[in-house]
């Protein structure tokens, strides 16, 4: 089984492939099998590129010429769909792209191809808009864990694709939430990076001053390879800083510092399920064992995160989604003249959520208003980043709970947006202040995983990333798999090296 | 803070959104919830704070001002919802 790649990490499958023990276009096709057997059940994929993955791989088993150049060569990798990927349509799970193919590729796409072949586009909730992947116009995905259970989003598809085994690698994109908590959800490693350390250029934009581009994988190590591969300066995206990214990976074997660990303690209050306190408390112990010191602190403006949160990320969500007219790609509703086009193809081709934040967003940014919600937003914008840097004068991370619960069941939370709103709760912060933050697995509730959230100051990344590395050399929550997915019965795989 | 209908139509217009009755009666409803749970922010005195636009330290970037072809012109129209190249084709933009 071990030979089919399956169960290898992505960084055990490139160096299996650097060495040749492991040709790429095996390991592509033996995650492509997986993908057949699994997805009809977890329908995390909207688009699965077979021959274009094969391709891929086997164009990097013909080229030797960039060996050793790309850590990750070979590695295969889904993307969630609100990443353009030249000549593949790009759908955000939204009926408005319909027939939507973009002509270039969003940086880290193009970062990414030639190097690691790509698996196929992943289900989002509609231009990331949700926790759930309940808002895909497209199809809900199902937790690998539990098929009644969410698998969080926006970026359910990608985490679902990790947890499940069907890609060692993927990508999503945050904008309040949408990587880490998916991430908990699945129980994979989900990170949020720096705000501004990875190009958002073909990133179909959410809220401009909020997403970010980040890696699932399933241990640090192999977050710490994806990200390396994708941050770093772009002349194509303007809040794409400017400094070049120190590589995270080689920053996994210095030597552990013995760090201080901040609590807040206005994430540590109710509303948090017990399974999910006592995950926390063990988290806490495993880095004390780890020789890390436990301080507490406080981010007073806490409360505050959600509120500012639905009125920012609307108002820039419905400036940023009004090029969606039917005039150049996309869908377009037959019309008598050019404003009823506008009308009609936007009120066709947007779901109830999307239509929800454009009013919101719209509202807020109205002639009247604007001084009391977005401009007031922005001002409690600067208290919460405040609160964060006061809390780094003591620690050098911040330890949270990545959810309130783990993963909520469908239709539990889809018909009360505020209640829904309110699952971001811990996530939500980090992105109003640009700030790094991760999830990774902690712990179980029953069947379902729970995950634990680390912030740090801007550019921390590897730190973030060197503290969950030791944390899974104790531990293997990480290692977890789907119970759904072992049950289910497995048809024997041919392995490569092995006869017909 | 409650919406009536006729500010959600207004707002729809501005928003170039055709609603439909069902969905201005749940927007009317949804909408004043949320702005409910925004309303707290009102009681942060904010009167010093400047506000934070964007996180970076950045003001402008700057580049040289250089043309170079993109490429993708064919590519672009041939998936357009409405085309006659070069051009986007798009109903009557003035009454006639």
């Amino acid at each position: 089984m071990s030979k089919t790649g399956l169960d290898l990490s992505a960084c055990q499958l490139a160096d299996a492939i650097r060495d040749g023990e492991l040709r790429a276009a095996d390991v592509c096709g033996t995650f492509l099998e997986h993908i057949r057997e699994q997805d009809p059940k977890l329908q995390a994929f909207v688009t699965v590129l077979e021959d274009d993955a094969m391709r891929q791989a086997e164009s990097v088993d013909r080229d030797h010429s960039h060996a050793g150049a790309a850590l990750l060569r070979g590695v295969p990798i889904a993307l969630k769909d609100n990443l353009c990927t030249r000549g593949v349509p790009t759908t955000c799970s939204s009926k408005i792209l319909e027939g939507f193919v973009p002509p270039y590729d969003a940086t880290v796409v193009a970062r990414l191809r030639g190097v690691t072949p790509f698996l196929g586009k992943t289900n989002l909730d509609e231009f990331a808009m949700g926790s759930s992947t309940e808002n895909s116009a497209l199809f809900e995905t199902r937790n690998p864990h539990d098929p009644g259970c969410v698998p969080g989003g926006s970026s359910g598809g990608s985490a679902a694709a990790v947890a499940s085994g069907m890609a060692p690698l993927a990508l999503g994109s945050d904008t309040g939430g949408s990587i880490r908590q998916p991430a908990a959800f699945c129980g994979v490693v989900g990170l949020k990076p720096t705000y501004g350390r990875v190009s958002r250029y073909g990133l179909i934009a959410f809220a401009s001053s909020l997403d970010q581009i980040g890696p699932f994988a399933r241990t640090a190590e192999d977050a710490a390879l994806l990200l390396d591969a994708i941050a770093g300066p772009d002349p194509r995206d303007a809040t794409c800083l400017a400094t070049a990214a120190p590589s995270c990976r080689a920053a996994l074997s210095k030597p552990f510092e013995k760090l201080r660990v901040g609590l807040p303690r206005e994430y540590f209050q109710e509303g948090l399920s017990a399974p999910v306190a006592q995950a926390l408390a063990a988290t806490r112990q495993s880095l004390q064992d780890l020789g890390c010191s436990m301080v507490d602190v406080s981010l007073p403006h806490t409360d505050y995160a959600v509120p500012t949160y639905y009125i920012l990320a609307p108002a820039e969500a419905s400036s940023n989604l009004a090029r969606y007219d039917g005039v150049q790609y996309g869908l377009r509703a037959p019309a008598g003249n050019l404003i009823e086009q506008y009308l009609n193809t936007r009120s066709a081709g947007f779901g109830r959520e999307v239509k929800r934040r454009i009013m919101l967003g719209t509202y807020a940014l109205s002639s009247g208003y604007y001084d009391a919600y977005y401009l007031k937003a922005l001002k409690v914008r600067r208290l919460i980043h405040d609160d964060f840097s006061k809390a780094f004068a003591q620690a050098d991370v911040l330890l949270t709970p990545t959810t309130p619960t783990a993963a909520f069941r469908f239709g539990e939370k889809v018909s009360d947006p505020l209640q829904m709103y309110l699952s971001d709760i811990f996530t939500i912060s980090a992105n109003l202040a640009g700030l790094p933050a991760l999830s990774f697995p902690c712990g179980m509730d029953g069947h379902l995983p729970i995950g634990a959230q680390l912030i740090g100051p801007a550019l921390s990344e590897a730190r973030l990333l060197r503290i969950v590395h030791e944390y899974q050399k104790d531990t293997n929550w990480h290692l977890r798999r789907p119970q759904s997915i072992l049950r289910s019965p497995q048809k024997r795989k041919r392995t490569p090296g092995e006869a017909g | 803070m409650s919406i009536d209908r006729k500010t959600v139509e207004h707002v729809a217009a501005l928003a170039r959104l055709g609603l439909t009755g069902e969905e201005k009666t749940k927007l009317e409803a949804e909408l004043s919830g949320i702005l409910d749970h925004v309303a707290q922010l009102s009681k942060l005195e904010t009167g010093k704070v400047e506000p934070l636009y964007h996180i970076l330290p950045i003001q402008n970037v700057f580049r040289e001002d250089a043309a170079s072809p993109a490429g993708v012109r064919d590519d672009v129209l041939k998936h357009a919802p409405g085309a006659r190249p070069p051009f986007f084709v798009v109903p009557n933009v003035l009454d006639e």
